[in-house]
């Protein structure tokens, strides 16, 4: 139930990325609310604080998912989507993982830039690690923002896919990753 | 090559000697050393002040202290080097809501006109303050600090100088509140004698 077999996904997987799904898309949202509030806006520190904090969380988050990948048995093709379709839909997941941890990254350096810790909602705080010239921290901002859009284009890729074999198609690529598969192993 | 600068000067020194007015002597600001600073300030919120800097700018000024209405000063800002001590904030300071310094990466101040009161050791500057693309003329309220030798062979003038500009003026976009429309600039300069 809890482990990825050859059958199908586990609820660990399932559970991680239907958390991580949401995440990723609101804090794109948040990104781009954020930078056009007015100073007066109650939001103008809270939402960078939060942008800050989830995007600490969508690492740690994202890196645990890679970890459980590798370290599980990975499910077999479904056997009526042709060879070309399946390696579309693992460039667009190496596309995702990248992307992610790219934004995630570059966010980091950004906050950190001058010495301060990222913090998590003040519970604790991600020191910093190299301070960056004024060059390169606009250079990570240009960064952070285009992968964000580039990544927000591949979500939409990557959704569309599964709803197309859902629909269409009728195979079960969504389901697999909405219902544990049974076996467990 | 000595003798002939050593021949050189001695021909300006007489020519000086001779009765043509004294010229004024050419400083270079010495950023190098770091015994000059561009600072600003902001109040926040209308209940604090908020200071930060320009960390590279380079400029010289001439200077007679028997006739310091003659004087010139020139600078020109980095303005990529804003910094007020806060990664963000300062990202925030070089984007298009503030100083556009992609757009506009220098900041340059050039006089035009020394008005000297009655001590000679305070006036105003009036110039050309140029920043994010808008020229406007502004006054610098100076004071002078001191002159003299130093101790490694050189000769040293130093002054502060004190003016203020609205943000709205320079087109600068954001709008940080009816308290925090006007930016003080602060200035401390020392020059050494070329």
């Amino acid at each position: 139930m809890l482990k990825d077999s050859t059958s199908g996904y586990g609820l660990v997987t399932i559970v991680l990325h239907w958390v991580c799904a949401p995440l990723i898309i609101f804090l794109f949202g948040l990104g781009i609310y954020m930078r056009g509030l007015d100073y007066y806006s109650p939001w103008y520190h809270r939402g960078p604080d939060l942008h800050i904090a989830l995007g600490l969380l969508i690492f740690a988050l994202m890196f645990l998912r890679l970890l459980w990948r590798k370290s599980n048995q990975n499910p077999n093709a479904i056997p009526t989507i042709s060879q070309s379709n399946l390696w579309a839909a693992s460039i667009v997941k190496v596309f995702l993982y990248v992307g992610v941890f790219i934004i995630c990254i570059s966010g980091y350096f950004i906050t950190t830039a001058e010495g301060t810790g990222a913090s998590f909602f003040g519970l604790f705080s991600i020191p910093a690690s190299v301070e960056f010239s004024a060059n390169n921290v606009d250079r990570l901002g240009a960064i952070h923002k285009y992968c964000a859009w580039g990544l927000m284009g591949i979500v939409i890729l990557h959704a569309a896919a599964a709803l197309f074999h859902h629909f269409v198609k009728r195979d079960k690529t969504l389901v697999r990753m909405l219902k544990p598969t049974d076996k467990a192993d | 090559m000595f003798a002939k600068k050593h021949l050189a000067a001695l021909v300006i020194s007489s020519i000086g000697l001779i009765g043509l007015p004294a010229l004024a002597d050419n400083y270079t600001i010495d950023t190098k050393g770091a015994h000059a600073s561009i600072n600003f300030s902001i109040k926040h919120l209308g209940y604090s002040i908020l200071t930060g800097r320009f960390d590279t700018f380079s400029g010289e000024f001439s200077y007679d202290p028997a006739k310091p209405e003659a004087s010139t000063v020139n600078v020109t800002i980095d303005t990529n080097s804003v910094n007020s001590n806060h990664a963000e904030r300062d990202k925030h300071l070089r984007s298009p809501d503030f100083l556009n310094v992609e757009k506009f990466p220098k900041a340059t101040f050039v006089s035009k006109k020394i008005v000297v009161g009655s001590d000679k050791n305070e006036f105003d500057i009036v110039g050309d303050l140029t920043l994010n693309g808008v020229t406007k003329s502004v006054t610098i309220d100076v004071d002078k600090i001191g002159e003299g030798k130093d101790p490694w062979g050189g000769y040293r003038a130093g002054f502060e100088g004190e003016t203020e500009i609205k943000l709205k003026d320079f087109n600068i976009k954001m709008d940080l509140g009816p308290a925090s429309q006007v930016v003080k600039l602060q200035l401390h300069v020392e020059g050494i004698k070329k």
